[in-house]
């Protein structure tokens, strides 16, 4: 494995998922119905993650993902592999794309690894470039779950920072340095009483740890909970820009934001692949603002690849890397 | 007291496999249709059994609540995706260009197919609110204008069609997020008085929020026949509005069913909320009881249960209220 030296600005990174190869999506679909063993499972999506991770050298990404090929998605992947959840009936997300919307039915407990055989694969293959262990956030479990068992939201949101937190501990144990907890529901409650709830469940989570911590939240009035999530015990906030026309900006300024930051810079909602000098525009905004210097800048996507054409998903992401890199020189980082 | 629901049903499996098959080619737009309707007429079915004031249009075709007006006219379309308000669920964001120009009727054609299903109940439609159709989308046009606009395109599309639900609603979301302000509820003034023209009966719904008191009381003021507002989100928020406007004008019609939870209500738990409510307007002033919003986002079995829970729980408040 050789030892990948990250650059000291510009960082280009993903959010974590990418769009799923036939033979994970085949492979989940076969689980699902009991056709295969979970051995096998993860057998077969070895060679889906293999080609997420070519992809993202390929494109120069410096710091990557699993691309979540075995996640059926960002929640059902989980509960299924805690205790306390029922699977669910179909909900819908969009247009006729649904997803089985669990249900808190007993307590939730750990049981064992979910994730952490993916992330160590992507590791093996990644030719000594990061991965980042990207895990669901609590509030966006509770979120997306209906809840049977529990009188009171906040037990429930314990509980379950309780059971990640043996799943991250257990990574970081195993050398993850880059740990992002995906919190997209965040944004959808803006108030204080919700980002102080999270709050109290991310130090379960990562009190302690030794490792670089993110929370990526993106699709919603982020503005709006931005106050309120700023000491959070995190190094990192990954948020969306692009989607909402990078409205969130001056608020930025306006809180004082000085943590590192995950700039999403193409919208991964958008088939429209963004040109390497829309990319450097939106950073010469960010850099504009005077409030963080190019080492604390991550630039990305929005949010997950996943719901894009893989040959856009990989355009876009070689458009970052070619901003990036224009950005070092022009900053005289390279 | 009138008992209905607020917007639409999810899909059965069945439907969601035949609009899949249909995207992809395998099933003609005919067979698509036939489980939609076969969808639909078992939602009406269920409404009209639980004795439902009016048979709420399950919209089971519609992506989004914009979709089939965005398919429906000349001068918008459908962009990429945004988050609904607080919900894991996307809309397509309508992008206008020019204003809309009604190429296919979508009410006109709503209402025909539930007269047929659903014979003599009264029949309710649900469209976007023109003030939450026109903030929700893209545009470089006026916005007050636009939202004018749309509102003379769903007359027209009544006129084409030559179809008029007895209850028209408008779904205004928007009006209970932090952003809205009076001046948005004067605009729908100006919607209301053409929609008047051709709608005699509008009703206003606000859910997924609590709108500020400014926006609210100007609300009630509106010459429609109910305002809806969810109490299932912030009780005490929405029971708190309710007795520093005490409406009067309008009479307010309060959701006490949450439409996006699984959970069975309490009677008990629903009456109480009914007598809160009732203790700050007047029991005359309560148009009667709904859901919090639409069904969509449970999955069907708990939607139908649901709405006979509300049935029969509205049948036993209509009872006490009157002893």
């Amino acid at each position: 494995m050789s030892n990948y030296v990250l650059p000291k600005a510009f960082i280009t990174t993903v959010v974590g998922s990418y769009p799923k190869f036939p033979e994970a999506q085949e492979a989940i679909e076969k689980r699902k119905r009991g056709l295969i063993s979970e051995e096998e499972f993860r057998r077969i999506c070895r060679s889906a993650i293999k080609k997420v991770v070519e992809d993202y050298i390929s494109a120069g990404i410096d710091l990557i993902s699993d691309g979540e090929q075995t996640r059926e998605d960002m929640v059902v992947f989980f509960v299924e592999r805690m205790r306390g959840y029922e699977i669910g009936d179909w909900v819908r997300i969009f247009d006729n794309v649904y997803f089985r919307k669990p249900i808190v039915v007993s307590k939730v407990e750990y049981v064992g690894p979910m994730i952490i055989e993916d992330w160590e694969y992507a590791r093996s293959v990644s030719d000594g470039r990061p991965v980042k262990f990207i895990i669901t956030g609590p509030y966006t479990i509770l979120d997306w779950s209906f809840n049977l068992y529990y009188r009171d939201r906040r037990e429930l949101i314990l509980d379950i920072a309780r059971a990640l937190r043996r799943e991250i501990e257990e990574a970081v144990r195993r050398g993850a340095r880059y740990v992002q907890v995906d919190e997209p529901a965040l944004s959808t409650r803006p108030v204080r009483e919700e980002a102080e709830l999270l709050r109290e469940a991310l130090e379960i989570m990562l009190k302690g740890l030794d490792c670089r911590k993110i929370v990526h939240i993106c699709f919603g009035r982020i503005e709006r909970i931005l106050p309120y999530i700023l000491d959070y015990p995190v190094d990192q906030f990954d948020l969306e820009f692009k989607n909402s026309n990078f409205r969130l900006l001056p608020y930025l300024k306006e809180y004082s934001y000085n943590k590192e930051l995950g700039f999403g810079v193409v919208d991964v909602h958008s088939l429209k692949v963004e040109t390497v000098e829309e990319i450097k525009d939106a950073v010469y905004r960010l850099m504009r603002l005077d409030i963080i210097g190019p080492e604390k800048i991550y630039l990305d996507p929005d949010c997950g690849l996943k719901r894009l054409p893989r040959e856009i998903a990989l355009e876009k992401l070689k458009n970052i890397v070619r901003a990036a890199r224009e950005l070092r020189r022009e900053y005289g980082y390279e | 007291m009138k008992v209905f629901v607020l917007g639409a049903y999810p899909r059965s499996a069945k439907t969601r496999k035949a609009i899949r098959d249909l995207d992809e080619g395998k099933i003609s737009i005919e067979e698509a249709r036939l489980a939609i309707l076969e969808d639909t007429s078992y939602i009406c079915g269920i409404q009209c059994g639980s004795n439902l004031s009016y048979v709420q249009d399950p919209a089971i075709e519609h992506h989004d609540i914009f979709r089939p007006f965005v398919e429906a006219w000349r001068g918008v379309y459908a962009d990429g995706l945004l988050r609904f308000f607080d919900n894991n669920f996307f809309y397509r964001i309508p992008v206008f260009i020019e204003e809309p120009d009604v190429q296919r009727c979508v009410i006109s054609q709503r209402v025909r197919v539930l007269r047929k299903i659903a014979h003599d109940h009264p029949v309710k439609i649900s469209v976007p609110g023109p003030i939450t159709f026109t903030y929700l989308s893209k545009t470089e046009l006026d916005k007050g204008e636009l939202a004018v606009s749309i509102s003379k395109a769903y007359v027209l599309d009544s006129e084409l069609g030559d179809a008029v639900p007895d209850v028209l609603q408008l779904d205004e979301p928007f009006l209970t997020d932090p952003d809205a302000t009076p001046y948005h509820v004067s605009v729908l003034e100006d919607c209301v008085k053409e929609l008047k023209r051709r709608f005699p009966r509008i009703i206003v719904s606000l859910y997924y929020g609590v709108p500020k008191e400014d926006v609210f009381k100007k609300l009630i003021e509106l010459p429609v026949e109910a305002v809806t507002l969810s109490l299932v989100e912030y009780p005490d928020r929405a029971l708190e509005l309710l007795r520093r406007c005490r409406p009067e004008a309008s009479r307010t019609c309060i959701g006490v069913i949450d439409a996006r939870d699984i959970k069975v209500e309490e009677y008990e738990k629903v009456k109480k909320l009914v007598e809160k409510a009732t203790d700050q307007i007047g029991s005359r002033q309560l148009y009667g009881i709904t859901t919090s919003c639409g069904f969509e986002l449970i999955p069907l079995k708990y939607a139908i249960e649901k709405t006979r829970v509300l049935g029969r729980y509205g049948l036993r408040i209509a009872e006490e209220l009157e002893r």
